[in-house]
């Protein structure tokens, strides 16, 4: 399948077509196959841009190079598009030996058995010991490794330096909070005549929530998997984002509806704010985008808080298929990705800073422009950046999409903020 | 075949005997051997590929089935949370009426308008005919959507033709008050398969009448409403099944117009959209399956009203009314 392109609905039905004929079928073969001279065939399987697919078949030959009896077959997808491939694979007894896992869906695999355990191999098939400490567990679940970070990303508030240094309106500095960034957006705002709005409405952003009410010593769930907020928690968040809005601060509804997830499509890269939230590894594609340079300051705080509320996040995770037919095999490339330091030179930071202390350090001493910003943003924060929170539970993907619905909904104007919370934590209830 | 045998046995034929009646059915049956054989493949197909899955989704939509574990009877909990709990399957369902009643007429009227343009003969027909038809077979991919979706975006093609004129909406596909209307456009815009089939329908219509209106003396107008559409109602009929069908099964315009989110506030939310946000980002796959198998019956529903109201307005030639 590749990098194929056919439309959404061709793709969804002929998988879906194929996940019912191989669920009718049963037993279409495990994954990869070894012949009797002992040559393994993996599978491999991410997502991302068509850059990162360049540098990871790079790292692959050169493990292959070491490996001559492993042949890795890779596959890459979008983002979009990426997890319901990957669940009709998993779904129809054909899922990849190595697969990329995002944080999100962690839970939702781990939990019905489809990743093994990586606590099962030993520290020399896989090693886990240069591992950040921050990120060492984020891939546990009850006790069970079911993947290991392949990155570290964190929080923060992208802005085109630039212009905003030109506005005259003071830059933002660490320790800036929730109403230093309401009024330089407001005096952004102003400084453009409403050309160009302060920031973009963090409001579609269900992470920037969450920063919030870590700075609350709250979270979004529990470590049961319930809300770990209540009513007057989501009325005051509702409240503060709509004062962004109505003050002018922050993009109109119309705008920040174009919000598609693609750099290029941001209001901060078409010039309709001077800033947006995003995670920090991404400001190496502003900064592409925005030729005068992008800045990266950390997420404002609640007066007085003495908590930034950040974590570093697992960027990405990888994970090993349980029933996948050649363990070993996988957890030797598992381990080559994560812990190689010349793999790690590849691969450099197209994934986020690497999470083994040697390989960051080597790629580190070699960084330059946006990527350094990126580095540098993160050791300055090292001491603050929390340990991530855990996975999050099933249901999270739609009240996620459930939190962007209301917010776009509020911002037209079509519900009331009390509405608009009572919706959501019906709808909480009953995806939870 | 029946009947063909029965004839054969009261008029025997010279030259032909009992035994050659004997030989003729075993001959038959070898034939219908022989047809199934070559019916196979799609046999195969709609058996593996439409009935069994079709079978499958039925069970499965009264399950609690997450792709990963083995599916767990619910009963009709699924149907039950659909209407009881779930708003936002309500307003997909509000969404994708809109649609229907918006394009499968507007597209129809686009068709038929056009048809009867290209009917005229003309020089550089067939390439007139060739352009119209073209969006058709581009419509239905990615690639337009994402151009529509850049052209109705805020400062977009439109929106910049627009505003010059002073008409200034801040982009339509971001806003829930026109984003449908991106949608529908796009729809009309592949009025080419019906346009085809009117085409093929106005030259069924026998010149004859015509002639004969011309000589009553009749208006474009009146030969166009008591000539031209009278006989065309079969196809008009066809093609407003096929479009209704097709509307309800809309999926790609919305979901890369919306980038799969069905905004800007739900006003793109399709009832196909939805039941894919359910079965492959949420896991929820029997729930999908419920949805799946209750559109199917709107759409049956639909298709069966339009062909109970066809004896009132469809008139096939030849048929005394």
């Amino acid at each position: 399948m590749g990098a194929q392109r056919r439309s959404p609905l061709q793709r969804g039905r002929s998988v879906l077509a194929l996940a019912m004929v191989a669920g009718l079928v049963t037993a279409c073969g495990g994954a990869g196959g070894g012949d009797a001279d002992g040559q393994v065939e993996l599978r491999f399987t991410w997502w991302g841009s068509d850059d990162r697919a360049e540098i990871t078949e790079e790292a692959i030959a050169l493990f292959e190079e070491r490996n001559p009896n492993i042949t890795v077959n890779t596959s890459y997808a979008a983002f979009s598009g990426y997890f319901e491939r990957l669940a009709t694979e998993v779904a129809g007894n054909n899922a990849p030996d190595v697969i990329q896992m995002d944080y999100a869906y962690l839970r939702e695999y781990g939990d019905r058995g489809v990743l093994a355990d990586l606590h099962e191999f030993d520290e020399d098939q896989l090693g886990t010991e240069g591992i950040t400490p921050l990120l060492a567990r984020s891939g546990e679940i009850d006790g069970r490794m079911y993947a290991l970070p392949m990155a570290q990303n964190t929080h923060a508030w992208a802005y085109d330096e630039q212009a905003w240094t030109e506005s005259g309106v003071p830059l933002p500095e660490a320790g800036w909070t929730w109403e230093d960034l309401l009024s330089s957006s407001q005096a952004l705002t102003e400084s453009t005549d409403g050309e160009r709005y302060g920031t973009t409405d963090f409001g579609w952003s269900w992470e920037t929530f969450q920063v919030w009410l870590r700075q609350q010593d709250k979270d979004l769930y529990t470590d049961a998997g319930e809300i770990d907020f209540d009513r007057e928690d989501l009325t005051t968040y509702l409240e503060l984002l709509e004062e962004f809005r109505t003050t002018e601060a922050a993009t109109p509804a119309n705008i920040t509806s174009e919000i598609d997830g693609a750099v290029e499509n941001s209001p901060l890269a078409r010039g309709s704010a001077f800033a947006d939230f995003t995670w920090d590894s991404t400001a190496v594609s502003f900064s592409s985008v925005l030729p005068d340079g992008v800045g990266l300051a950390p997420m404002p705080r609640i007066e007085g808080s003495d908590r930034v509320g950040q974590f570093a996040k697992p960027g990405m995770l990888i994970s090993i298929a349980a029933n996948s037919e050649h363990p070993e095999e996988s957890a030797a490339l598992v381990d080559f990705l994560l812990n190689d330091v010349d793999a790690g030179l590849i691969l450099g930071t197209s994934r986020g800073m690497p999470v083994n202390n040697d390989v960051r350090e080597a790629v580190g001493a070699e960084l330059e422009g946006p990527d350094q910003l990126v580095y540098d943003y993160e050791e300055a924060l090292a001491d603050e950046l929390e340990e991530p929170p855990s996975a999050p539970p099933p249901g999270n993907s739609a009240l996620k999409r459930e939190w962007q619905r209301l917010n776009s909904v509020i911002g037209f104007g079509q519900l009331s903020i009390d509405d608009a919370v009572d919706q959501f934590l019906e709808r909480a209830e009953q995806e939870l | 075949m029946v009947a063909q045998q029965v004839n054969e046995v009261a008029s025997p034929q010279p030259g032909r005997t009992g035994s050659g009646r004997a030989r003729k059915g075993s001959k038959s049956k070898e034939q219908t051997g022989i047809a199934y054989l070559f019916l196979s493949p799609w046999i195969a197909g709609a058996v593996l590929l439409t009935i069994g899955p079709m079978v499958a989704s039925l069970y499965l939509s009264f399950t609690d089935y997450n792709l990963f574990t083995a599916p767990e009877w619910v009963g009709l909990d699924n149907y039950i949370r659909l209407f009881t709990q779930d708003d936002r399957f309500m307003s997909s369902v509000g969404v994708t009426f809109q649609y229907v009643f918006l394009s499968a007429p507007l597209k129809l009227a686009a068709a038929l308008g056009v048809a009867l343009l290209l009917n005229r003969p003309r020089k550089g027909q067939g390439f007139y005919r060739s352009a119209f038809y073209a969006p058709s077979l581009l419509g239905a991919s990615v690639g337009i959507a994402l151009v529509w979706r850049s052209l109705f975006t805020d400062d977009g093609a439109v929106d910049s033709l627009l505003s010059s004129v002073g008409i200034n909406t801040g982009g339509w596909i971001n806003q829930p008050d026109y984003a449908m209307y991106v949608i529908v456009i796009l729809a009309v815009w592949q009025f080419g398969a019906p346009m085809v089939i009117f085409l093929a329908g106005l030259k069924q219509i026998p010149q004859d009448l015509y002639d004969a209106a011309a000589v009553d003396g009749a208006s474009t107008w009146k030969t166009f409403t008591s000539v031209t559409l009278p006989m065309l109602s079969p196809v008009i009929f066809f093609n407003l099944v096929m479009e209704i069908i097709q509307s309800f099964q809309s999926f790609t315009g919305a979901f890369v117009v919306s980038n799969g989110q069905g905004g800007p506030a739900d006003s793109t939310l399709f009832y196909t959209l939805y039941l894919y946000q359910r079965g492959f980002q949420d896991f929820q796959m029997g729930y999908a399956s419920a949805m799946a198998w209750l559109l199917l019956l709107t759409i049956a529903l639909f298709t069966g009203l339009v062909f109970k109201t066809s004896g009132r307005w469809v008139f096939y030639a030849g048929e005394d009314k």
